[in-house]
């Protein structure tokens, strides 16, 4: 090895050293106020997590595709939220909050001055989610209808609806399947990225 | 160069790396720095919650009590190595009143979102502060992160916040009555 060789080697392991920590933090801009809408399309994360959730008459990550469908069908909105699992963008991923309390899946947003700045999905894995139209039991959950759900949070709908037969009302009951969005939801997202 | 100058170097600029560099910095670590790099923007979390009544909050939980906060404190955490470190808030609360459960004297009750480090977390719970008297209907799961501490079984209905008058305000508006009634009315529960 050459003198410059050796230097070489030795900043490159400095230089790594520097950027481990780094590299766990991104640094963003500031913003003064919440209006939540994106400013491009997105793409969606799915984490290793999300196979704890049970999954034995669906299979989480392509039904995550077509909820994601269901928002980026509506063609008077231009916003789209894509697969793509190397992106680091909107992450979705589970965690076991508790058998016992009723929440069953959150969605955690950052926003302001203008902008959804990041999102990201936790689904409770310790509930029984399932494709309800294949299987369901005493207290199964609609895969499918809380993933359009939450999906609807991450375009930067921060209200949830009083309106019957929608997937954004606040509740969701067992072995209900409410993956549709209604004349306001659609309204809704149109209104925001018409 | 030879080998006798280049391994003290290597040694010097490896080791650290091993030592260092692949550790995980601390959940308070990366709040700090995510609070640093947050501030002034809105952090808000939507829960979708399963559609229970009343009933099955009081079937599934372990104890129910009249309360009052004396002491919170947030603190952050990251839970299964998500993107960014999350806020939770511990309450404790000096138990006045059991209606179901055995009698503790001071309970520690965690609650998802809060302030801390200058960033807040808004989250469909009801905001509680020391001298906040409540009635909460709370479970426990050891396996969550929550631990050893209760929560509340419903993150928005779970807990009545009494006010001066002595009426116990839910989130859900028409569960709000006198503390007595609320009282009441969750004692009968508990025993059907």
């Amino acid at each position: 090895m050459t003198e410059n060789n050796a230097k070489t080697v030795l900043f490159a392991s400095l230089f790594a050293m520097l950027m481990i920590p780094v590299g766990m933090n991104t640094a963003f801009a500031d913003h003064t106020s919440d209006t939540s809408t994106w400013s491009t399309d997105r793409e969606f994360d799915i984490q290793s997590s999300l196979n704890n959730i049970s999954h034995a008459s669906f299979t989480p990550a392509t039904d995550f595709e077509d909820a994601a469908d269901v928002w980026n069908n509506v063609s008077g909105s231009w916003w789209d939220i894509t697969r793509d699992d190397s992106s680091n963008d909107v992450e979705i991923g589970s965690w076991y909050m508790g058998f016992h309390i009723a929440t069953l899946a959150e969605t955690t947003y950052i926003a302001g001055s203008g902008v959804m700045y990041d999102a990201y999905i936790d689904f409770n894995s310790a509930k029984d989610f399932r494709d309800v139209n294949v299987s369901q039991g005493w207290w199964s959950y609609d895969y499918e209808t809380v993933a359009v759900h939450e999906i609807g949070h991450v375009a930067g709908i921060h209200d949830h609806t009083s309106t019957s037969s929608s997937p954004m009302q606040a509740v969701l009951a067992t072995n209900t399947v409410d993956r549709t969005l209604n004349s306001h939801d659609i309204a809704t997202i149109e209104g925001m990225y018409s | 160069m030879n080998k006798k100058i280049i391994l003290p170097f290597l040694a010097l600029a490896i080791i650290p790396v091993l030592v260092f560099g692949f550790s995980q910095p601390s959940a308070d670590e990366l709040g700090k720095q995510f609070a640093k790099d947050h501030q002034g923007m809105t952090i808000g979390v939507h829960t979708l919650e399963e559609d229970i009544t009343e009933q099955e909050e009081i079937n599934r939980s372990s104890l129910v009590v009249e309360g009052e906060i004396l002491n919170t404190k947030a603190y952050w955490i990251n839970v299964n190595d998500q993107k960014y470190p999350r806020i939770f808030t511990d309450y404790t609360v000096q138990v006045d009143e059991v209606i179901k459960g055995d009698y503790k004297k001071i309970i520690k009750v965690t609650i998802g979102g809060g302030e801390l480090d200058g960033v807040k977390t808004s989250m469909v719970a009801p905001e509680l502060a020391k001298g906040d008297k409540v009635i909460m209907i709370l479970g426990k799961d050891i396996s969550s992160p929550f631990g050893d501490n209760y929560v509340p079984i419903s993150i928005s209905k779970s807990t009545y916040v009494i006010d001066e008058d002595g009426i116990a305000e839910n989130k859900k508006s028409d569960r709000s009555d006198n503390k007595d009634k609320v009282k009441e009315r969750l004692a009968k529960l508990a025993e059907s």
